[in-house]
Formats: C-alpha cells, sequence, structure tokens
C-alpha cells in the first residue's frame, strides 16, 4: 500500500517536472530537471523492482541513474557556452504554453483511458504515454537544440515507465531502448555544436 | 436555535473583529523584519475609523452603481463569512444554503461588482485596475473552481463543513496527492487574491498595482467598506486554507468553544502570517506580465489533482 502511494507520489512528479520544463526558458534548468526526471524514473524502477524482487529491474534502475543522470547531462552541460551560462530561448507565452500542456496532458489521459485501459487495466500507465506526449510538445514549440534533446529523453523516458507499468518487458529490449538515447545524445551533442536553433522551413533553404 | 444563532453572531463578529487585526499584525510583523518600527497592529482599525469620519466623494459622470457597489461588495463578503467554516467548525444557521461552488461563486460576484465599479468612475487608472484584474482572474477564477472540484472529489461532498471533517478524521486524504497539490495551487491563488509580494506589491508602487488600483477613486465611507471587503477577502480566503486544507485540528464546539475559536483561529493565522511574511521579504516582485504565468501554473496544478485522482489507485 505504501509502496503504491510512493509510486504514485513519483509518478505525478515526473508530470510536474515535465510541465517545468516545459514552462521554463533557460536551458540551464531544463537540464537539471531532466536529470531530476530521470533519477525518479530510476527509483521508481528500483520500486517496482523491490516490489517484484527481479535483479534485472535493479540492473536497469542503475542503469537509467548513470546514463541518464550522469552520463548525458554531464554530455549536455559541456556544451553549453562557457562564457555564457545563462543561455536562454526567448519564450513568448508561458502561461499559454502551460494550459496547452494541460490540455495535451488531459487529451492523452483520455487517449489512454480509451485505448488501453480496458486491456491492460493498468490506470498508472496513462503517466508515461503524457510523459511521451510531453517530450513531443517540447521538440514542437522550441527552436533550441537542447530544448529539442530534452525533449527526446523525455519521450523515452515515457517509453520506459509504459514499460514498467504495463509488463516488464525483457531487460534486452529496455537496455536498447537506453542505448538508443545515449547514442542519440552522441549524435545530437554534434548537432547542437553544429546549429544551436532550428526553424521550420530550414531544409528548403539553398 | 437560539445557540446557533448566538453561535452565527459569534462567527459574523468574529470575522469582523479578526481580519483587520491579521492585517495589522502583517505589515507589523513585515516591519520587524526590515528592522523598521512599523505601524501598530491596531493601525488597520485607526484607518477604517479615519476613513469613516471622511467626506465621501463621487467623481463626476459616475452613476449610482458607483456609490452603491461598496455596500453590495460588503454584503457578499459578509454573507461569505456567514457560510463558510472560517472560524466555527460546524455548520452556522445560513451555511445550508451555499457549498463550496456557491462560496467561489460569491467571490467572482464581489470581484466583478468592484470592476464594473471601477469601470463606472471612468479615471484611467482605476479602469486599468480593472483590466488588469479582470485579465488576470480570468486564470484565477478557474483555478479556485478546479481546487473546489479537487476537494468534493477527495471528500466525495462539496460541503465545506463536511470536506473539514473528512480531513480531519483521516490521514490517509490528507497526505493523499490530490489534496496535496490542490493545497500548493490554492496557497498560490491564496497569495495572488490577497495581493501579496512575488505578485503584487500594494503600498505606494501604484504601476505594480492590480486590485488595490480598483478602489483608487473611492473616499470616506465607501471606502471603508472596501478597504474592510478587501481585509475580510483576506480572512476568508486564508481561513479556508487553514480550516479546510492544511489545518483542521484544533477547534471548539459548543458556545464557549465558539468563543474559544476566535483566539484559536488567530493562533492558526499567526503560523500562515509567518509564511506569508518569509514568502514576501524573500521574492522579488514579478513582472506584471508574469502574473499569467504564475497563474497557469496554479491552475496545472489544479488540474493535476483532478487528474490525479482520476487515475485510481491514488486515494
Amino acid at each position: 500500500m505504501i509502496t503504491q502511494e510512493i509510486l504514485s507520489l513519483i509518478s505525478l512528479t515526473l508530470l510536474v517536472s515535465a510541465i517545468a520544463i516545459q514552462s521554463q526558458s533557460y536551458i540551464k534548468p531544463m537540464i537539471r530537471t531532466i536529470i531530476l526526471q530521470s533519477v525518479l524514473l530510476g527509483a521508481i524502477t528500483a520500486l517496482v523492482g523491490f516490489e517484484e524482487s527481479s535483479y534485472e529491474l535493479y540492473l536497469l534502475a542503475v542503469l537509467i541513474v548513470f546514463l541518464r543522470g550522469v552520463l548525458i547531462s554531464y554530455v549536455l552541460e559541456q556544451r553549453l557556452p562557457r562564457n555564457n551560462k545563462f543561455v536562454r530561448e526567448y519564450l513568448p507565452g508561458v502561461a499559454s504554453l502551460t494550459l496547452v500542456s494541460i490540455v495535451v496532458i488531459m487529451l492523452s489521459f483520455l487517449l489512454y483511458y480509451f485505448a488501453f485501459f480496458g486491456k491492460l487495466g493498468s490506470p498508472i500507465g496513462a503517466i508515461g504515454l503524457s510523459l511521451m506526449v510531453q517530450g513531443v510538445l517540447l521538440i514542437m514549440t522550441r527552436k533550441n537544440s537542447f530544448a529539442h534533446v530534452i525533449g527526446y529523453i523525455e519521450e523515452e523516458n515515457g517509453i520506459i515507465f509504459i514499460g514498467l507499468s504495463w509488463a516488464p518487458l525483457p531487460l534486452l529490449v529496455e537496455i536498447n531502448v537506453l542505448l538508443d538515447v545515449f547514442g542519440l545524445v552522441i549524435v545530437s551533442s554534434v548537432l547542437v555544436f553544429e546549429a544551436k536553433e532550428h526553424y521550420v522551413v530550414q531544409e528548403l533553404i539553398g | 436555535m437560539l445557540t446557533l444563532w448566538l453561535q452565527t453572531t459569534i462567527q459574523v463578529s468574529g470575522v469582523l473583529f479578526l481580519s483587520p487585526l491579521i492585517s495589522g499584525i502583517l505589515s507589523q510583523l513585515k516591519a520587524k523584519v526590515e528592522s523598521r518600527r512599523g505601524p501598530s497592529i491596531f493601525q488597520p482599525y485607526r484607518d477604517l475609523r479615519k476613513f469613516y469620519l471622511k467626506e465621501v466623494t463621487v467623481p463626476q459622470g459616475s452613476s449610482l452603481f458607483f456609490v452603491a457597489s461598496p455596500y453590495f461588495v460588503f454584503g457578499v463578503y459578509l454573507l461569505i463569512s456567514l457560510v463558510i467554516p472560517v472560524i466555527l467548525p460546524f455548520p452556522t444557521a445560513f451555511a445550508p444554503s451555499v457549498d463550496f461552488l456557491g462560496g467561489g461563486l460569491l467571490f467572482a460576484l464581489a470581484g466583478m461588482l468592484q470592476v464594473l465599479a471601477a469601470i463606472d468612475a471612468g479615471s484611467n487608472f482605476t479602469i486599468l485596475g480593472a483590466s488588469r484584474s479582470v485579465s488576470f482572474s480570468a486564470l484565477a477564477e478557474p483555478t479556485l473552481i478546479t481546487v473546489f472540484f479537487a476537494v468534493a472529489f477527495v471528500s466525495g461532498t462539496d460541503n465545506p463543513y463536511a470536506t473539514e471533517n473528512v480531513i480531519l478524521g483521516s490521514a490517509s486524504t490528507y497526505f493523499s496527492v490530490p489534496h496535496i497539490l490542490s493545497s500548493i495551487a490554492f496557497f498560490m491563488l491564496l497569495l495572488f487574491e490577497t495581493g501579496k509580494l512575488p505578485l503584487e506589491s500594494s503600498g505606494l508602487m501604484e504601476l505594480g498595482m492590480i486590485d488595490d488600483a480598483r478602489t483608487y477613486e473611492y473616499s470616506g465611507k465607501a471606502l471603508l467598506l472596501l478597504k474592510y471587503s478587501s481585509f475580510i477577502k483576506q480572512y476568508l480566503l486564508g481561513s479556508v486554507f487553514l480550516n479546510v486544507f492544511v489545518f483542521p485540528w484544533g477547534l471548539q464546539t459548543g458556545l464557549i468553544g465558539s468563543l474559544l475559536d476566535i483566539p484559536i483561529m488567530l493562533v492558526k493565522w499567526l503560523v500562515l502570517i509567518t509564511v506569508i511574511v518569509y514568502i514576501e521579504e524573500t521574492f522579488a516582485k514579478l513582472r506584471l506580465f508574469k502574473v499569467q504565468d504564475y497563474l497557469a501554473i496554479s491552475f496545472a496544478l489544479a488540474i493535476l489533482s483532478l487528474l490525479s485522482f482520476r487515475l485510481g489507485g491514488v486515494v
């Protein structure tokens, strides 16, 4: 019972951190928040591992905390300009962005309810789905490369969360997801180095 | 029956007595933190007396509504103080007439009357205050309603007294995620509605005013009623926050108990005042257009508390 409550509390904190990232215009706090989110996800994985006494989940938790919480954030923070720590992206409408993300969360809850809940019966997976959609929304609303990478990490966090809440996937699949992000971050750190911002019609020019 | 009426009288007179006092204690404590001597804690009463003795002036071109609206606003706040658990933990004589949502609607009614009166005054500055207050209330009022929805979901009733008892009786409800989130959202809303510092600085900084700007054209007895209304509004919202959301314990029942409730509420308020002073002294004022972001976050938290309830297994 207590484990269940801790689980729901941490899961909701994941959603709150997604909204915090959504409404944040400075890059460094965004990176810090995504670290917090990944560490919380690791905590959830360890908790589920404790519930089901599965050593694979413990291993996964350690990997999540190490790869997402330490390595990726290190790579991202290295990419921030040395002389200017306060990199920001100009955000005109934080209030409307927050409201949009709330609406999107509600829509993804509804989608989860009608599409998956009847078959799987695990209500908490809705948080994973809405986390994924929040990541997509972050990528859509920002022009900044850092925000795109962070949105991708958030998406993958959502996928791992869904995997945890539905049925424990084989460890190989989970680790593949993790390594996938790791590879992506290495690619995208080159991308961040090359082009700091991306615009909609960029590919069509020249 | 007579006891019930006596207790109702105690509640209303307690609200009338405590609300300026709490405002006075707040400004005195703030002054102490800033190493000033500060006004006496009874200064709000003296201010009210001063307003009573001054004459009323009415701007040229304003209608009867301008003169009448302070009385309506004061009446609405008195009505709210009759129906929600601000001093007594049990229903007073008029309590069955209004539930949580009714209370929220009455708050909105008082705000709307003040906005209309501010527009009627015809001064640029009051209209500026009215437009600010309306554009921010567009996010604040839904938060208030949503928080009340969340509380109603958690406790299974939308009667504030029943809610208080549910939270009083069950620790698992008190520590449930929807309740925690809705309490945070309501506290953020409380800071906005009472014009506290991260959002609004009343005083001499006229450009940052939101609510106070609406009363700029008033004077004399009309200003007395509006000032008193704002004291009562602060007291009502804070007491709902204390009695229904955060600290429902300690209130006494019975006739003597209801007299004792007034000092007990004062002690509870002292804790809340300390928290508010801490926030006011540590945060810088937000730029005016950032107030919307703040309110959007509190609205988001309120919605999240609803969603987390619907997740099931949370409560």
